[in-house]
């Protein structure tokens, strides 16, 4: 009973390509999905719709950060205890639920999924990502190998303490913030990321706005 | 009296800035107070244009060597304020909207459960 215990909470926006492709995987290792669109304009709500899975829809485009809390109000409404968040770009495996799970029954508060570096990492991204990640870690006082990834479990006592501000790509960034102000117990897990479209996901633009709010996390 | 370049573009601006707050009121974006504000702001904007001397005892007050320095300060401070409250309310707006459409979503999904 304890292992149902979940809800896998996916945010989408204009994901007609991919957020079918992604949800049939993530069907096969779990039913509880919670899908969020955040106020999509193309057909990803009428895909999701007809894999029969549940959707909360924003009317508006919020951003990321605000379609995971949605999620996870709705998940905690529904009396659940532990939240896992993927992205539904096809970016992340499924498989990899299963690990983030045992985790957190084991006691950890999130468990973080952590990209491994493969020859098909698009280049700008692994240069970005590295720079990134050093920048966060130096400035937070961590050793978190992909403060990005977007694919983590957390418990609701560790929500309650970390409920995020952030309503874009900075999510990532206050979560991993928020963690260790409240030296809640984290660990990571490694996945294996699927690089479809170099030029989607966290923007040029989205980095440095990361960067311009690490401090802000910092001393926050 | 002379009057100098910058002195008709001021007065130019003004009254360009009178009329653009005539037809905010008229769309009713400004109630009578606020139409009255600007109107009186901008006429001491001209009044200033035209008579820089009648800042001069201020000016010698407060250090400035001309009173065209004095008016750029106060415009700086001025436009400062404004950024960093039109910053506030952006963000007070945005929280708001934020808000509204979570909730919305969230109740929608939960009643048609």
């Amino acid at each position: 009973m304890s292992r149902q215990n979940y809800f896998v909470v996916v945010p989408v926006y204009n994901e007609q390509e991919r957020v079918g492709i992604f949800l049939k995987k993530l069907k096969k290792i779990t039913k509880r999905i919670l899908v969020v669109d955040d106020g999509s304009e193309d057909r990803s709500a009428e895909i999701v719709n007809r894999l029969k899975i549940p959707i909360i829809r924003h009317s508006i485009n919020l951003g990321k950060g605000a379609a995971m809390k949605t999620g996870a109000e709705v998940a905690w409404k529904l009396g659940t205890k532990r939240i896992v968040f993927m992205d539904g770009d096809d970016q992340h495996d499924p498989k990899i639920l299963p690990a983030i799970l045992k985790k957190l029954d084991s006691g950890y508060d999130l468990v973080f999924a952590a990209r491994t570096i493969s020859t098909k990492t698009p280049l700008a991204r692994y240069l970005g990502n590295r720079i990134g990640v050093y920048l966060i870690n130096l400035f937070l006082g961590i050793n978190r190998s992909d403060p990005f990834c977007g694919c983590f479990g957390m418990t609701k006592r560790a929500y309650d303490r970390i409920v995020w501000d952030s309503s874009n790509y900075n999510v990532e960034t206050e979560i991993t913030a928020k963690t260790i102000k409240n030296k809640l117990k984290y660990s990571e897990v490694p996945i294996s990321a699927i690089y479809h479209d170099k030029y989607k996901g966290i923007t040029i633009l989205d980095a440095l706005k990361i960067m311009i709010n690490i401090p802000k996390y910092r001393f926050q | 009296m002379n009057i100098l370049g910058v002195q008709i573009i001021g007065i130019l601006f003004s009254i360009f800035m009178v009329y653009v707050s005539f037809l905010n009121w008229k769309k009713k974006d400004l109630n009578n107070l606020e139409m009255l504000f600007w109107i009186f702001l901008w006429t001491c904007f001209i009044i200033i244009i035209l008579f820089p001397n009648i800042l001069q005892g201020l000016t010698k007050i407060l250090f400035f060597a001309r009173t065209m320095d004095l008016l750029m300060i106060a415009a700086f401070i001025i436009l400062t304020i404004i950024g960093y409250s039109n910053y506030i309310s952006n963000k007070k707006i945005e929280k708001k909207i934020e808000k509204m459409v979570r909730n919305q979503a969230i109740k929608k999904y939960l009643k048609n459960k």
